[in-house]
């Protein structure tokens, strides 16, 4: 139990640093607010696909808080939140069904962690005309979400014997 | 490894925003007279687009050009809502998350 709580507290400040770097790396590269490749859901997802189920959800959950608090306000935090629940939910089902690779559950995920956000912005702001980012949030989670899925594919094959779970 | 689903499932969706981005460029807009500003999802001014004019927010300054409204400045962090651009046609928004300010022209 204590090694559990050891390896999934170090994950988890794993992805919220990583999401961090990359966010404001990004930030320099293309100017658009939260553009970026979600390495950090990768963890969670690493987590789940080794039937960590728990483990996964619960980094996953920790970290957003975290980062809201520590980065963010209560809008990012609802916006993160929404974006988290329902892309873990995909991630448990393709897991389970095995049809895709991490790249496909991965790009699934951020498409559908994207759609949440623009919904949850719809709910705050109460106005229809974020639906117009759609399309953009569409093809730029779903690119975005398979070089995440594909990065996973490979660090994980390639640091296989020192990952910790 | 990569699978042929994945790559199927990425081209779909790629496929689907871009079909999506289309479709939405193809809906008929006409040009809109007046910018409703909410601030705090409450109604804070209506204003006219075809006079130009500088509007003083708590958090933003929004211009009002040729029949076309953007935001000049803010106070917020990220810029968002500058980087929205020019709005003119009716149901076109601009929104600041930050200062719960959102312009929708009618």
């Amino acid at each position: 139990m204590a090694k559990k709580i050891t390896v999934y507290s170090l994950l988890m400040l794993f992805a919220l640093i990583i999401s961090y770097v990359e966010g404001i790396a990004f930030s320099f590269v293309f100017f658009i607010p939260g553009f970026k490749l979600g390495l950090a859901n990768t963890v969670s997802m690493y987590l789940i696909s080794k039937k960590q189920i728990r483990g996964g959800i619960a980094v996953n959950f920790i970290r957003i808080i975290l980062s809201s608090l520590l980065f963010g306000n209560f809008y990012s935090f609802m916006l993160s939140i929404a974006g988290g629940m329902l892309s873990t939910l995909i991630v448990l089902i393709l897991i389970r069904c095995k049809a895709f690779s991490f790249a496909g559950i991965s790009c699934a995920a951020a498409v559908l962690h994207n759609l949440a956000q623009l919904l949850c912005a719809v709910l705050l702001m109460d106005t229809l005309g974020i639906f117009s980012l759609l399309p953009i949030m569409i093809i730029s989670g779903s690119i975005t979400g398979f070089i995440s899925g594909l990065l996973l594919e490979f660090f994980s094959k390639k640091y296989q014997n020192i990952l910790p779970v | 490894m990569v699978k042929k689903a994945d790559v199927i499932l990425l081209i779909s969706a790629v496929l689907l925003g871009t079909a999506l981005f289309f479709a939405m460029l193809f809906i008929p807009r006409e040009t809109g007279d007046i910018l409703v500003i909410t601030i705090d999802n409450q109604e804070y001014m209506r204003v006219s687009l075809k006079e130009d004019t500088v509007i003083e927010l708590p958090h933003n300054t929004v211009v009002i050009e040729n029949s076309k409204a953007y935001v000049s400045s803010s106070h917020c962090p990220d810029k968002v809502c500058i980087n929205q651009g020019k709005i003119g046609k009716k149901g076109q928004t601009i929104i600041c998350l930050p200062a719960k300010l959102s312009l929708e022209v009618e």
